[in-house]
């Protein structure tokens, strides 16, 4: 545009203007979160800004679909509703609970496991809130339910840590924490072997963060001492057909502590 | 064609009625609108933010906030699934912007092509056939602006790229592409509004 447009002089400011930039996304941060403001006490403004979206929402319409994860809607279900599930012991929040957990998986047999978990742990916890999710509407931390913790350590054929991860057999909730995954223009991808042998995905998974994932409800009870669980490398946004298309580069089976 | 109007018609009212009985705190109604639209607006949130988890996490957070807002929403200003799609558009660009952008080393190269952004020929959905009109409005003119202004505007929308973005993708001195943008967007209104 540099070589065929002469120098402009500034279209002076107009809110119409500020809704339809609002509208199209060209607002920096500060400057969104001012009109987003403006949006929900100005009811002009917010006249403005539904015109606008109006005028392009055609456009939404050549937007091709694409499955979600299934995994999503029992995250989505789970953050809002989980903190209603029953049989919680009173103790379960307690920080005993947490250190004798971390003690005894430090004194059993699982030492490695345990300095890589605590040790990411540590990692997990510095990470600067607000670079990936501010998730305002989160009200309600996953629960901690009462059952004894299960843990899976995903290794690569080496037998070096690909994964580790802790599953919470109540909740299905699964922290997962990434040792060593070797960079792959492939995503990796989660799989929960249960004992009819057919893979279920539990989606794409970070390589280079820690993140939670909830097993989809159908096949929690799956989640016991010795299932199985398996990494695959797959195209971008995960394996096409359901079921793991690449490489399986690390496996490992749920333990209890 | 009356069959695919009635067919539109009948899943607007029912994806309606769905908001309606959500607002009213029905799970069941929720978690149907989420089986109805959840591929459609995880579309969205995928085209703009470009990069799977990121896309999972704003569609969560876009069912969050239809969970909380259902009751917003009004049947006179736009079809449901255009409320929707909206609003996962929002979400998906609030995630772009807390998130650093990476994209910045990607030339622009339409400023000197004047292509537009090609639409994806996919089939259009049934419940969004009432805006096909405003489509050929709306096309009709963006055939007005320059190939440059109309690729730059439908980029911004599709991306969620900001002005500092774009001027420092195209190496363009920011003031200037603020103002050749406002320039297209004062131009569109002017003829959408005719």
């Amino acid at each position: 545009m540099n070589a065929r447009t002469p120098n402009l002089p500034p279209v002076p400011d107009s809110d119409d203007l500020i809704a339809a930039e609002f509208v199209l996304g060209l607002l920096d941060a500060d400057a969104r979160r001012d009109a987003q403001a403006r949006f929900e006490r100005d009811a002009a403004f917010a006249a403005m800004v539904a015109s606008w979206e109006a005028y392009f929402a055609p456009w939404l319409e050549g937007i091709a679909p694409v499955d979600a994860p299934a995994a999503l809607w029992t995250r989505i279900r789970d953050t809002l509703w989980a903190h209603e599930l029953p049989a919680r012991s009173a103790t379960a929040d307690s920080l005993w609970n947490r250190l004798s957990f971390w003690r005894g998986l430090a004194g059993g047999g699982f030492a490695v496991a345990a300095a890589s978990l605590a040790a990411l742990m540590v990692v997990v916890a510095q990470r600067p809130p607000s670079v990936r999710t501010p998730t305002p509407v989160a009200v309600q931390p996953p629960p901690v339910s009462a059952a004894t913790p299960m843990v899976v350590s995903l290794r690569h054929n080496d037998g070096t840590m690909a994964y580790t991860a802790t599953v919470d057999p109540d909740t299905g909730v699964i922290t997962l924490i990434p040792a060593f995954m070797p960079e792959d223009k492939r995503v990796p991808e989660l799989w929960l072997i249960p004992a009819d042998g057919v893979p279920r995905s539990l989606g794409v998974v970070a390589r280079d963060h820690a993140q939670r994932l909830v097993i989809p409800s159908q096949i929690r009870r799956d989640a016991k001492v010795d299932t199985l669980f398996a990494v695959s490398m797959e195209p971008s946004g995960g394996s096409p057909t359901g079921q793991p298309t690449g490489p399986v580069i690390a496996k490992g089976s749920l333990i209890r502590l | 064609m009356p069959a695919a109007n009635d067919a539109a018609d009948a899943d607007r009212d029912f994806l309606r009625s769905l908001l309606t009985a959500t607002a009213d705190g029905d799970r069941r109604a929720f978690e149907t609108l989420y089986q109805r639209t959840s591929a459609k607006l995880f579309g969205i949130c995928l085209r703009i933010l470009n990069e799977r988890t990121q896309a999972e996490e704003a569609l969560q957070d876009v069912y969050l906030a239809i969970w909380r807002k259902a009751g917003l929403y009004d049947g006179d200003r736009a079809s449901p699934i255009t409320w929707l799609a909206q609003i996962a558009r929002n979400k998906a660009i609030d995630h772009l912007r807390a998130a650093k952008p990476e994209r910045l080393s990607q030339p622009f190269e339409f400023a000197f092509e004047g292509g537009a952004e090609p639409i994806d020929e996919t089939p259009r959905a049934p419940d969004l056939a009432e805006t096909r009109d405003d489509n050929r409005r709306l096309q009709v003119c963006l055939d007005e602006l320059s190939g440059e202004q109309r690729a730059v505007i439908q980029t911004a929308f599709f991306e969620g790229c900001t002005y500092e973005e774009i001027a420092e993708r195209s190496a363009t001195p920011l003031g200037t592409v603020k103002s050749w943008i406002r320039r297209g967007l004062l131009k569109l209104k002017a003829c959408l509004q005719r």
